[in-house]
């Protein structure tokens, strides 16, 4: 073969790298024209969005359209997504370029439970509670106790089919007060939670959210009118916890919360103490300073006991001690209305009046003792205890 | 024999611990044996190379050092790694993958070299003979390891005293060795002991490592079992049991001790005999003993565990208490009381081991354990609220094997689901408070209080609807229950099969790469025997452990008899005076026989005497199996015979992949979904294919090679020479290109320039500029020899040519942008997940794909366009640069390094979607904020700096697209080298010559 002659190899490479740089150029000069940069900055699951959407899906609220891409304000996470994308809760999709909410009317899990269990002691104590779920959460926390439903996409769960009307009609026909929105993250199916809350409150039943807290302002403020209680969890005190467990920040909640207040809604705190990430004493009793100064020092709080669950499995059972000081501690630091929950002693599960030191009402687990309070919640001496007694 | 002894301890010891850092189950099992095997393989290659080299007994010395300090070395980072997480959490899969890779390398690469360097130093032989004599000696020292280990080592013997001991022991070799004539060596190992002996003594690195185990919390009491740690933590007045870094129990909790015990004791009226399999900690010893027991069996599987659980909470205290250690399946099947209740608290069925506890034989020696009116009971995981599809599969498959020997099941729902079975003879009832009340039985938790809000209507449905899914029952022989706990697992830690299918295909191609390339029936053979040993070594001992229980004993005793077998087949090959080819043949048919002849067995085990099993059929097909595979070994090495150096190290590193696949595949798949019977058939069938393959192959194939001893040699690489050049041009140039480095480093990292180079490089012009000089490059690099480009590339301006010195001036925004301002601190590598993103992360998707194009051509990219290679090629110039070539070392890093890339590429996609912030490496380089960081600019001063001492050393050692280019280039020669006879014209062009020489580098 003379020198100058190209050789099969080299052919071979000249078309390789030839064709690939053809390609490769054709599909920069494509993107170049017809998209641009301002894509990039999508976040969230992209294009994992369902090829159609069903009857559950609705146009969602709380969110902003900029060209191609949609802004999703309704929680602190604020995704930006394009066509075809789910959002970090993995219960909004953008379609047609719209977004769109995934769980409206279709919950995978519902139950009746005492209203203790959610927990909120100073609200209608001793009712049953009709609780629904739908999967999804804009929150990671490594202790969800209900990872199966909040880590999952309302397309993968088994879900029921539950409209709003449905949903209220099924309620009534039991004769259950109250609805809670709760296991998962009830800001997620926001539309589903006012939409119901709002037919519910004209049916006279009441209605209760469960919620980590985590949503921006005016969405919350939209919702407080049409809800009666709510249940926060404050799960740390620190914004390393946060971001470290629950893939969040500690301010939206906190301003949730001064929200909560202003807005007049009845919230109870639930503040989980997990072994060795938030057992501080100093963190706590920091966190009942703020609530004392912030909210208000009848805000009844609960000191939840931890058991391993999900992606925390290797942490000890919170140990009784810890939690009795930490009621201690939110007692030293004035907060009137402090429990232990999850912990099946006994302790710290009565509500004594403030004023007079007596037992009020008294708690055996999820069951109703002895009350001494009047029908607004007045204890004998003539204190009233703040909360929603009928 | 030492080395033997040193490898089979460390590899026990350092597993153990994995265990207890990683947590365990049989995927992660067999990852880690995997690893092991995998590195140890890869050792041996890298010790052939050493073998040929110069100075063999050098290396094998600093290697015998390296393996003293390792195990100790390993077991600290081991339990800091764990201390590295998220306290609480375990790692996810994938960092079990990366972490075990990384922290198992180091000991498991020396202790492979090591084999084929003791093979060819440790004897003046130089035959075929030499492997075998080293083979029969390295086994005879693991079955001494093996046995040490599990008789000795592991009951009087902490980790750091029994990595001590192995320091000690490899430092007599080294001694021994080297005592006559290299002092130097000898003194360092006395050296080394008595630093070593003082440094242990004065920081107790046990203690200190220790509480990173259990995230700092207060250590009461720490033992080691058979069954790895137990470390007792206490909390105020709460005490932890850990076993193996998981919380095995713990005291201060009433509900888990009252759900094992009333739940089924409240359905017997007058309940007189108890068993109580593990739980102790719960308290529920002392519920069982508020009814009217007259004797409590309590069994715990660790004798240890027991031990420390009757040290916690005395449970002695009562008469009627018997403490019992051993296998609960062996005490029920020996005992010949009969119980009026059992209740077991065993973990989940992780593990094919503790699998026995939910399968249809167990439920069927429970019965028959029974009284005719008996309750059993046992708690599992459960659900709340909602059981997603695998959890209902895991809760599905458990109940239907029970409900196959139990007609009554009753489920208690509940985060701690308990499932209570009883015979005809003994309704179930759910009113389980009522019951309690009217025996008179006090209780905290299984009250009304609790128990009416966890067992409404609505709650009894969903736990019955969620064990109403068709599942296959779980059996002993086909442990389906351990394969949808592996899909709940991954589940639960949001991962996926997807990294361990790939390692498995990764192993897989390697192994048919190697076999390819050899296209030797024999070696295919040795590697297929090793796949099909591991594979029967685990059904032979789960057909052990389903009759006579666990006995880690007796499994220990039954490994060391595998060994034996190994031992005496590899001596019996030794001597064998024939030719090998037959032999080696029939003794391939005969492993084939032996594992479809098991498959026969274990279908008919269950009607065959347990003690012919147990004493006779396990432990001489045991032996029979080593015997064949060791016999092989031997024999392979005679019939492939290439020097001993070379022989030992392929055939151990094909023997070790094989077994490698086979940890990999067998026990994580083939066993749980197959069952024993198809494993066995499908280990038959790969024996089978390799003894057809035998059968058929040319005489020539299975004869010895004519020459018995074949010189080793590996020629040393050869050494690139230097350039020179007209210094005062080349330092002008060096200085214009570190002006134009600066200035772009000050335009993007001030604040007040910054944005307006940010701007700059979005515009449309730029970018177009940017597209044209790639096109261009692609151009170029197509080598078209008649267009007009070939003389452009001569026009030079100093000591670079105008098109280095377009692309270096133009690209110079876009590939320094994320050296000074990267949203993650780390140029490059986020830009897939930056929601930021810079100029490079735009063009990435085209620009990588299209310099590894131009790189096809002797990387025509990094000599010509990048802007980095400008620089390192200036530093070349005005340098020396003695550091030239690390060989196998560099290739070696390089790798490591792509490899990481590669994996953070993947891994940080699946983080950003699945709860990017919450994990700790992952905040610290997501700061939300473009800034400029100290790291940053140290690590490019460190590369500038290394530039002038060592040939581009960004692109050897780090930049993935060199990594790549290199071994393509490294390919491309190969080939040309292979075809005709070494000339100097198509001699293979040393890659490091190219690099540096830079005068003379190929010019388009």
């Amino acid at each position: 073969m003379k020198e100058s002659e190209t050789s099969r190899r080299q052919f071979i490479r000249c078309c390789a790298v030839g064709a690939g740089g053809l390609a490769c150029g054709g599909l920069a000069v494509h993107q170049m024209i017809t998209t641009g940069p301002s894509t990039d900055l999508r976040t969230g699951f992209q294009d994992d969005a369902p090829e159609t959407l069903d009857q559950w899906s609705r146009e969602a609220s709380w969110y902003v359209s900029t060209g191609e891409l949609v802004r999703c304000e309704l929680c602190p996470q604020l995704c930006i997504l394009g066509e075809n994308d789910r959002g970090y809760c993995r219960a909004r999709v953008v379609k047609d370029q719209k977004l769109h909410t995934l769980t409206y009317g279709n919950p995978c899990s519902i139950h009746v439970d005492p209203i203790e269990k959610k927990p909120l002691f100073h609200f209608l104590p001793g009712s049953e509670i009709f609780s629904v779920a739908t999967a999804g959460c804009n929150l990671r926390c490594k202790n969800c106790q209900n990872w199966e439903i909040s880590q999952a996409r309302p397309d993968d769960t088994e879900n029921i089919d539950l409209l709003p009307e449905r949903l209220v009609e099924t309620v009534q026909a039991r004769g259950i007060p109250a609805i809670a929105y709760t296991y998962s993250e009830p800001i997620i199916f926001y539309e589903y939670v006012h939409d119901a809350a709002v037919r519910a409150r004209q049916a006279g039943i009441k209605n209760v959210m469960v919620t980590a807290g985590y949503i921006e302002e005016r969405p919350l403020r939209k919702l407080c009118q049409v809800i009666d209680a709510a249940n926060v969890d404050l799960k740390g005190f620190t914004d390393r916890f946060y971001r470290q467990i629950t893939g969040a920040k500690l301010e939206p909640v906190l301003r949730a919360l001064q929200i909560l207040h202003e807005e007049g809604v009845w919230f109870e705190i639930t503040r989980l103490i997990v072994p060795t990430l938030s057992d501080q004493l100093d963190d706590i009793r920091a966190m009942c300073g703020w609530i004392v100064d912030t909210l208000s020092p009848d805000v009844p709080i609960h000191f939840s006991r931890f058991h391993p669950a999900y992606q925390l499995k290797t942490l000890p059972y919170t140990p009784d001690a810890v939690l009795v000081s930490a009621k201690d501690i939110a007692t030293e630091m004035g907060l009137k209305y402090v429990y232990i929950g999850n912990l099946p002693t006994r302790r710290g599960q009565h509500t004594f009046c403030p004023s007079c030191n007596r037992r009020v009402i008294e708690r055996h687990g999820y069951l109703l003792g002895h009350s001494l309070l009047g029908e607004s919640g007045d204890c004998t001496c003539g204190e009233r205890i703040p909360g929603v007694w009928l | 024999m030492c080395l033997g002894i040193s490898a089979v301890v460390t590899q026990l010891l350092m597993l153990r611990e994995a265990l207890a850092v990683f947590g365990g189950n049989e995927l992660i099992i067999g990852l880690l044996l995997g690893v092991w095997l995998l590195w140890t393989g890869i050792g041996a290659l890298l010790g052939q190379r050493l073998a040929g080299g110069r100075a063999p007994g050098a290396w094998l010395v600093c290697l015998l050092f390296s393996i003293a300090l390792m195990p100790t070395a390993q077991l600290i980072v081991l339990r800091l790694f764990r201390g590295a997480l998220v306290p609480g959490t375990l790692p996810s899969l994938s960092v079990i993958c990366v972490g075990a890779a990384l922290v198992l390398a180091p000991y498991c690469l020396c202790s492979g070299m090591i084999f084929p360097l003791a093979a060819v130093l440790l004897s003046p032989r130089k035959d075929a003979g030499q492997v075998a004599h080293t083979y029969v000696f390295d086994t005879v020292g693991s079955i001494l390891g093996g046995l040490l280990f599990s008789f000795v080592l592991v009951r009087f013997c902490t980790p750091f005293q029994t990595a001590a001991f192995l320091l000690y022991l490899s430092l007599a070799i080294v001694l021994v060795q080297t005592w006559r004539q290299h002092r130097i060596a000898a003194v360092a190992a006395v050296l080394v002991i008595a630093a070593f002996s003082v440094g242990t003594i004065r920081f107790n690195p046990e203690a200190r490592t220790l509480s990173a185990l259990v995230y700092g919390q207060p250590v009461l009491y720490h033992r080691t079992s058979f069954s790895g740690h137990i470390i007792v933590t206490g909390t105020d007045e709460q005490v932890t049991i850990y076993e193996n870094g998981i919380p095995t129990g713990a005291t201060g909790d009433p509900a888990a001790g009252e759900e094992i015990v009333h739940y089924a004791l409240a359905q017997h009226t007058a309940p007189k005999k108890v068993l109580l399999v593990s739980g102790g900690l719960t308290g529920a010893v002392s519920e069982i003993l508020k009814y009217p027991v007259e004797r409590v069996d309590y069994v715990e599987p660790d004798p240890v565990m027991l031990d420390v659980t009757s040290r916690v909470i005395d449970l002695e205290r009562d008469p009627r208490v018997q403490l019992v250690s051993g296998d609960p399946r062996r005490f029920l099947r020996h005992g010949d009381n009969r119980y009026d209740a059992i209740l077991v608290n065993l973990s989940e069925p992780r593990t094919v081991h503790v699998n026995r506890f939910y399968t249809v034989e167990y439920f069927k020696e429970v019965r028959r354990a029974l009284r005719d009116d008996g309750v059993f009971s046992f708690t599992f995981p459960g659900l709340e609220n909602y059981a997603g599809r695998e959890t209902r599969l895991l809760l599905s498959s458990v109940y239907a094997s029970l409900t196959s020997v139990f007609p009554d099941v009753l489920i208690v729902p509940g985060r701690r689901q308990v499932f209570v079975a009883a015979g005809p003879q003994r309704p179930l009832d759910i009113g389980i408070p009522q019951r309690l009340r009217t025996l008179g039985i006090p209780t905290v938790y299984v009250r009304d209080d609790y128990f009416r809000a966890k067992t409404r209507p609505d709650r009894l449905s969903q736990a019955q609807e969620a064990v109403s899914m068709p599942a296959p029952l779980n059996r002993d022989f086909q442990p389906v229950t351990c394969y949808v706990h592996l899909k709940y697992w991954l589940r639960q830690s949001q991962s996926n099969l997807v990294l361990p299918l790939t390692a498995i295909a990764g192993i897989a191609i390697l192994l048919i790469t190697l076999l390819y390339r050899q296209r030797r029936v024999v070696t295919a053979a040795v590697a297929a025997s090793g796949f099909a040993a591991m594979g029967l070594k685990m059904v032979l001992l789960i057909i052990f452990q389903s009759y006579s229980g666990y006995v880690y004993h007796h499994i220990s005793l039954l490994i060391a008899v595998f060994m034996a077998g190994a031992a005496a087949g590899a001596a019996c090959g030794r001597w064998l005076r024939t030719a090998p080819g037959p032999v080696f043949r029939r003794l391939d048919i005969g492993l084939a026989l032996i594992a479809l002849g098991l498959c026969t067995l274990t279908a008919a085990a269950p009607s065959l005497p347990a003690a012919l099993v147990t004493v006779v059929i396990v432990p001489l097909l045991l032996a029979l199996a080593g015997g064949v595979v060791g016999c092989q070994f031997v024999l392979a090495s005679r019939l492939v015979f290439t020097g001993v150096g070379n022989t030992a190290a392929q055939l151990f590193l094909l023997d070790m992949l094989g077994a490698c696949l086979g940890a990999l595949v067998i026990s994580t798949y083939l066993i749980p979904l197959g069952g024993l019977v198809t494993t066995c058939i499908v280990l038959g069938a790969v024996k089978g294919v390799t003894a057809l393959w035998l059968l058929r192959a040319a005489p020539a194939a299975l004869t010895e090679p004519a020459k018995a001893t074949v010189p080793e040699v590996i020629p040393p690489a050869a050494m690139p020479g230097g350039g020179g050049g007209r210094r005062r041009q080349v330092f002008a140039t060096f200085g214009v290109i570190v002006v134009v480095f600066v200035v772009t480093g000050i335009l993007l990292g001030w604040e007040r320039t910054q944005p307006w180079a940010y701007a700059m490089s979005f515009h449309p012009v730029y970018q177009g500029m940017l597209l044209f000089l790639l096109f261009w490059g692609v151009f170029s690099a197509l080598d078209l020899k008649r267009l007009p480009n070939r003389n452009w590339a001569s026009w030079r301006l100093g000591r670079l040519t105008v098109f280095q010195w377009l692309n270096y001036v133009v690209f110079a925004v876009a590939v320094f942008f994320p050296i000074f301002r990267c949203y993650f601190k780390v140029p490059y590598l986020f830009c897939h997940v930056c929601p930021r993103k810079c100029i490079f992360g735009v063009i990435r998707p085209f620009i990588i794909p299209g310099v590894l194009l131009m790189n096809i051509r002797k990387r025509h990219w990094c000599y010509h366009g990048c802007p980095i290679g400008a620089v390192l090629d200036c530093e070349a110039r005005v340098s020396r640069q003695r550091w030239r070539s690390l060989g196998f070392l560099r290739g070696l890093f390089s790798l490591a390094v792509l490899a990481l890339i590669v994996y953070v590429y993947f891994r940080v996609r699946d983080d950003f979607y699945s709860g990017p912030i919450t994990d700790n490496w992952y905040e610290a380089l997501f700061k939300n904020s473009y800034s400029v960081t100290a790291s940053v600019v140290a690590i490019s001063v460190l590369v500038l700096i290394l530039g002038f001492l060592w040939v581009r050393a960004f692109c050897d050692l780090i930049c993935p697209v060199g990594t790549v280019s290199e071994f393509l280039l490294r390919r491309e020669q190969h080939a040309r080298a292979k075809p005709g006879p070494a000339s100097p014209a198509s001699a293979p062009e040393e890659p490091g010559q190219f690099n540096s020489n830079l005068e003379d580098r190929p010019s388009p």
